[in-house]
């Protein structure tokens, strides 16, 4: 087991910042509805809750993005209710955003130095002493040397770096991190956490939005629960994980005991954790990619990638972000061209295909984010589905056999796909391709920006379509999960495959354990 | 180039600028006067739309303002003095810039550009029936001066100062706030710019640009009508130099405008009737072909140590910007 | 102003909003899928009044009749434009189209110009002019069933884009391109299909505006200019939002007009931008 590093209990001081009634309305929605939140200087404050339940809106309006409806906020004794967010940011506030926002054609080092210049000792400092600043807090971040580099050329992970760099480059008493540890591994969630420990050791206090909950447990010094808006639960990080509350609403049994395990190394496997999927049937190979080379313009990503899928299969593919998973499924499903390597399906080799005929040879690629047609409404993005297909009759049974499995879509059908919340836009994504009738479908992080107790659902919702006859192709963050629901699975680390088993052989390796699930 | 080099070339042109007037003629002359002038209200137009992202389209207001500020000046019953009176041209221009700017500037995008360009059409119309003071569409006429030398090292001389400056902005905090602007404005807020207040001064510095090339442009034409001077024709010449020299770069500007100005003269003596045709055609080649202009390329190809221009390059660039 | 007066305006403004919906919804398709402000839109116009006028000139075609042509020629020469030249510099930054466009409109509109000179033409047939009357005020047919093929276009169009599945696919394409490939649709060619039939929107606009106005090669610029400010008005998001943009304006275009000849533009415009800076989704509400 890795040592993580046991957090150096700050005792909290006086509240730095006081917000009372915070409300905000989007039309007659309330984004957030009547918080009180006090955060004690020095602390690291944990905030957690399912998608949805107000916790970057609640960010936004203490940042001076939005203001809020209602409610007032006191940042060191001084009302800031209504000041603009860019004095905000010289007072002693910073943030980071969930989607980052580099500067996209300046370098990192312009980048963060733009945070100095700016920033709430940036009135004292001139054009080339904030170049100066920004080079040692590259430093403290691990970015050094991507500091010539254009942010257009970083990876997600350097991006969400960057996206740190920036803010603590403004010299910020009050920091907060919003999901900074989505789609990180193992090994990169404890750097992490290290980093955030020692920023808060230098004096900043922390608030900090998280959905990996063994990072946030890990680091809070209390926690807050945000469900539709109002706060359901705060304080000692144990406590809360426990109460009956907060399981109901956000954790689900199943992750509650994940949870409590984790850090124990002799822990057994919980009853109701161990591999669900039934053995693996004995099928021909459907896909086959050989030695795939793939990128982004002048950065290669993919270097040597060679796996296989059998028909009828569940294949998990995990990895750390940055080690190109997504940019594999991008290349199968041909909207990224492959710079070498090849890869075949249904004996057919498709590596010099147009996208169109890969979803037509039956590959159907159910995206990262969803991506679906937000104004069109649930039934026409199915339709959209069924873009390439002229069999009428059979289109009809697809949409009830879709409709049967995912009755919430039934529902929702007349509704603007824009308006469903995470889970259920998840539900109509993977709808959409089912209504490709794929032999072959392609599901690219199902799991972020999702509730625990959300996911487990919809990956049993996989399970039965993969019993119905559909081979599924599984990339994901959440490897626990995955390698549950799946026959064999691949591991991917920095643009090749470095280990195969079956899912069972994979769950008790102890180096992927120890990597990738903190066992 | 090193460094060393790049100096001396520059030190060299600028000679081979001062000296020109005595080894060309004064129809000549004329056509290097109005690249000058080109190159003035392109750098004006390269702080907004280059380093500030803001494309707006219709500086064309600022010229007219200039021209007529400075011509009503000098006829007048004060009979101001050309530079005072270009001044005054500049100072009323950045004046109307920034009380229109605050609102306007809220706008993002296309919005903006038809906001600005509504700006330059209803200042036309304005122009046109507010008889009493600028005669209409009959227009005004200044005092003559036929000394081609006279607006030529005016104009140089701006141009000059106007390199300075944008040099001076690029570096400085208000040019790093206006290109953090130009790439994500939300973030730029989020990291203490007062965004408003950085892009209306740089509407504004666009604006005093474009007024002293006006305002010298009307001194040179002697005669300022509506119809002259708040043509469209002028903003986009000034955006067509500013992308082809390569936008929210500190040359670009003065180098589109050289290479504009070739192409235009050429043009016209070749194409006469069809000279806009070919114009039209000669900018949709560059486009295609160069949609980042030509100062990021050569930069990009001194970052690399590559020879500048191949065919391939050109090709390449339609290839990343093309749709399958 | 007399009743009398207000009634002629106001019918006026009903025959002209028929056009100006159909000239606005071509563009602001064009420009809601592919992001694309067309400044050539104003030449496409213009070249339908040419198509129409020639024809009729030449062949004797009833100009209601040579809409379809007219539309078709338009709707190919789009399509070639679309993936020839546009198509290549689609990803290239927003200013680049914008150049591209109007490097475009300025070809088209001079060669125009080189060819058929700068006389004004109209349209003129045995039914021009004839119209009835409803009390103090006159409706001319040609503008009435002006309005008739406008609004059955608009509908035809809004009908396509709901209800077929390549307007489905144009729909798609335009909130989420990466996505739509996903199910696999070719993005080149629904991009062409969009650009043509803006094009062809364009063209029978033109056709319908010949046998209204005298025109001359510059015809077209003032429309592109109307389709912009009635695509901020109405918002990009649906065929209704731009067939209320395109009424709004039109009252408003021909109120000022008739009331301030001489600042009719500046008004319209000190108009416009107030209603930017008021109201920056425009009235309808969908964002651009």
């Amino acid at each position: 087991m890795s040592a993580l590093p046991s957090p150096v209990r700050r005792i909290p001081g006086d509240s730095i910042l006081e917000a009372r009634g915070i409300t905000k309305r989007f039309g007659g929605l309330a984004a957030v509805d009547g918080i009180d939140l006090t955060i004690r200087r020095g602390e690291i404050l944990g905030v957690i809750g399912p998608n949805g339940a107000g916790k970057t809106t609640f960010v936004n309006c203490m940042t001076g993005l939005d203001k809020p409806t209602a409610g007032t906020i006191v940042f060191n004794g001084q009302d800031i209710t209504k000041t603009p967010s860019y004095r905000i940011g010289r007072l002693g506030m910073a943030r980071t955003f969930q989607v980052v926002k580099p500067l996209r054609q300046l370098t990192v080092r312009e980048n963060v130095a733009t945070g100095a210049m700016f920033g709430a000792r940036g009135k004292g400092r001139s054009a080339a002493q904030a170049r100066h600043e920004a080079d040692e807090v590259l430093e403290r971040v691990g970015l050094a040397e991507m500091r010539g580099r254009t942010a257009t050329e970083l990876t997600i992970l350097d991006l969400k770096r960057l996206e740190l760099a920036k803010a603590l480059a403004m010299d910020p008493q009050l920091l907060f991190l919003d999901e900074v540890m989505a789609g990180l591994n193992q090994s990169e969630i404890e750097k992490a956490m290290e980093l955030i420990l020692s920023i808060n050791r230098s004096g900043v206090t922390l608030f900090v939005i998280e959905h990996v909950m063994k990072a946030i447990m890990g680091i809070s010094d209390r926690l807050v629960v945000l469900h539709y808006g109002r706060k359901i639960a705060e304080g000692n990080p144990k406590d809360i994980v426990e109460s009956p509350a907060v399981i109901e609403a956000y954790l689900g049994e199943r992750y509650a005991h994940r949870t409590q395990a984790a850090g124990d190394v002799n822990a057994p496997i919980e009853p109701g954790t161990s591999l669900k999927a039934p053995p693996a049937p004995a099928g021909d190979t459907l896909l086959e990619v050989k030695g795939l080379a793939s990128g982004y313009g002048e950065v290669q990503i993919l270097r040597d990638v060679s796996l296989e899928v059998k028909d009828r299969e569940v294949v998990a593919l995990i990895g750390a972000n940055g080690a190109g998973k997504t940019t594999l499924l991008w290349t199968i499903s041909q909207l990224l061209k492959p710079m070498g390597g090849s890869v075949r399906f249904a004996g057919r080799d498709i590596t010099a295909a147009r996208p169109e005929e890969v979803v037509g040879a039956g590959v159907v690629h159910v995206p990262q984010g969803r991506r679906l047609f937000a104004g069109l409404t649930v039934k026409e993005n199915l339709m959209q589905g069924v873009y390439l297909r002229r069999d009428a009759e059979r289109i009809e049974q697809d949409f009830e056999r879709v409709f049967s499995l995912l009755p919430r879509l039934k529902e929702r059908a007349g509704q603007l796909a824009g308006r469903l919340s995470g889970g259920e836009q998840q539900m109509c994504a993977i709808g959409r391709g089912l209504m490709s009738r794929p032999r072959l479908l392609l599901i690219d992080e199902l799991s972020l920006g999702l509730a625990p107790l959300v996911v487990d659902s919809l990956l049993d919702l996989i399970t039965e379509i993969n019993r119905e006859g559909t081979t599924v192709l599984l990339v994901e963050q959440d490897v626990q999960v995955a390698l549950e629901h799946a026959h064999r699975g691949y591991v991917l680390e920095t643009g090749r495959i470095v280990q195969t088993g079956s899912a069972a052989e994979l769950l008790d390796d102890p180096r992927i354990r120890q990597a990738y699930l903190g066992l | 180039m090193k460094r060393g080099t790049q100096v001396a070339a520059f030190a060299l042109l600028l000679a081979l600028l001062v000296v020109l007037p005595r080894f060309v003629s004064s129809y000549k002359l004329l056509t290097y006067t109005r690249f000058l002038i080109l190159a003035l209200m392109a750098q004006g137009w390269n702080f907004i739309g280059g380093y500030t992202g803001y494309a707006a389209f219709g500086n064309v207001a600022y010229f007219g303002i200039g021209a007529y500020t400075t011509g009503l000046l000098m006829i007048g019953k004060w009979h101001v003095p050309f530079f005072p009176a270009l001044a005054a041209g500049a100072l009323l221009s950045a004046l109307v810039a920034i009380l229109l700017g605050l609102p306007i500037l809220r706008l993002k995008g296309h919005y903006f550009a038809i906001a600005t360009l509504g700006v330059a059409e209803a200042l036309s119309q304005v122009a046109d029936t507010w008889d009493s003071v600028t005669d209409g569409s009959t227009g005004i006429d200044l005092p003559l001066k036929t000394e081609g030398e006279f607006f030529y090292y005016t104009a140089l001389a701006l141009v000059i100062g106007g390199l300075a400056l944008t040099w001076a902005f690029s570096r400085s905090k208000l040019g790093n706030g206006c290109v953090a602007i130009r790439e994500d404005q939300d973030a730029a807020r989020m990291l203490g710019i007062n965004t408003t207040f950085f892009k209306v001064i740089a509407y504004a510095l666009s604006a005093v640009f474009a007024a002293l090339a006006g305002g010298l442009t009307a001194y040179q034409n002697i005669h300022v009508t509506p119809g002259d001077f708040f043509r469209i024709d002028y903003t986009l010449q000034m955006i067509i130099a500013t992308i082809i020299g390569g936008a929210g770069t500190v040359l670009g500007p003065v180098l589109g405008a050289a290479v504009y100005q070739l192409l235009s003269t050429y043009v016209w003596s070749k194409f006469l009737e069809l000279h806009p045709t070919v114009l039209g055609l000669i900018i949709v080649l560059f486009i295609v072909f160069l949609p980042r202009g030509l100062m990021t390329v050569l930069a990009r190809k001194r970052q690399r140590g590559e020879r500048p221009f191949r065919m391939s390059d050109l090709l390449a660039n339609v290839r990343a910007h093309r749709v399958t | 102003m007399g009743g009398a007066e207000l009634g002629q305006i106001f019918v006026n403004a009903l025959l002209l909003s028929g056009i100006l919906a159909l000239v606005a919804l071509g563009f602001s398709l064009v420009w809601g899928i592919m992001n694309i402000v067309n400044l050539a839109h104003g030449a496409f116009i213009v070249l339908g009044a040419y198509i129409t006028f020639f024809l009729h000139e030449l062949l004797g075609v009833d100009p209601f009749l040579s809409i379809p042509i007219a539309m078709l020629a338009l709707f190919t020469l789009g399509w070639g434009i679309q993936l020839g030249l546009i198509n290549q510099v689609i990803r290239a930054p927003l200013l680049a189209t914008f150049l591209l466009t109007f490097g475009l409109e300025l070809l088209i509109v001079n060669l125009i110009n080189y060819f058929f000179k700068a006389d004004l033409r109209s349209v003129t047939t045995a039914y021009s002019g004839t119209g009835f009357t409803l009390g103090p005020v006159r409706v001319p047919y040609i503008r009435l069933g002006a309005l008739a093929v406008s609004l059955v276009l608009v509908a035809g169009l809004a009908w396509y884009l709901k209800m077929t599945r390549v307007g489905r696919a144009i729909r798609a394409t335009g909130m989420d391109l990466d996505a739509a490939r996903l199910t696999g649709v070719k993005v080149a060619t629904i991009y062409a299909a969009t650009f043509a039939i803006g094009a062809g929107m364009a063209g029978a606009a033109g056709s319908l505006l010949s046998m209204i106005v005298p025109f001359d090669p510059t015809l077209g610029g003032t429309y592109t200019q109307r389709a912009f400010a009635i695509c901020v008005l109405g918002g990009l998001g649906n065929v209704a939002n731009v067939v209320i943009g395109a009424a709004i304006f039109a009252f408003v275009d021909v109120f000022v007009g008739a009331r301030l000849p001489s600042l009719s533009r500046a008004v319209t415009f000190g108009i416009l931008v107030l209603l930017l800076i008021l109201r920056p989704q425009g009235i309808a509400g969908k964002t651009v």
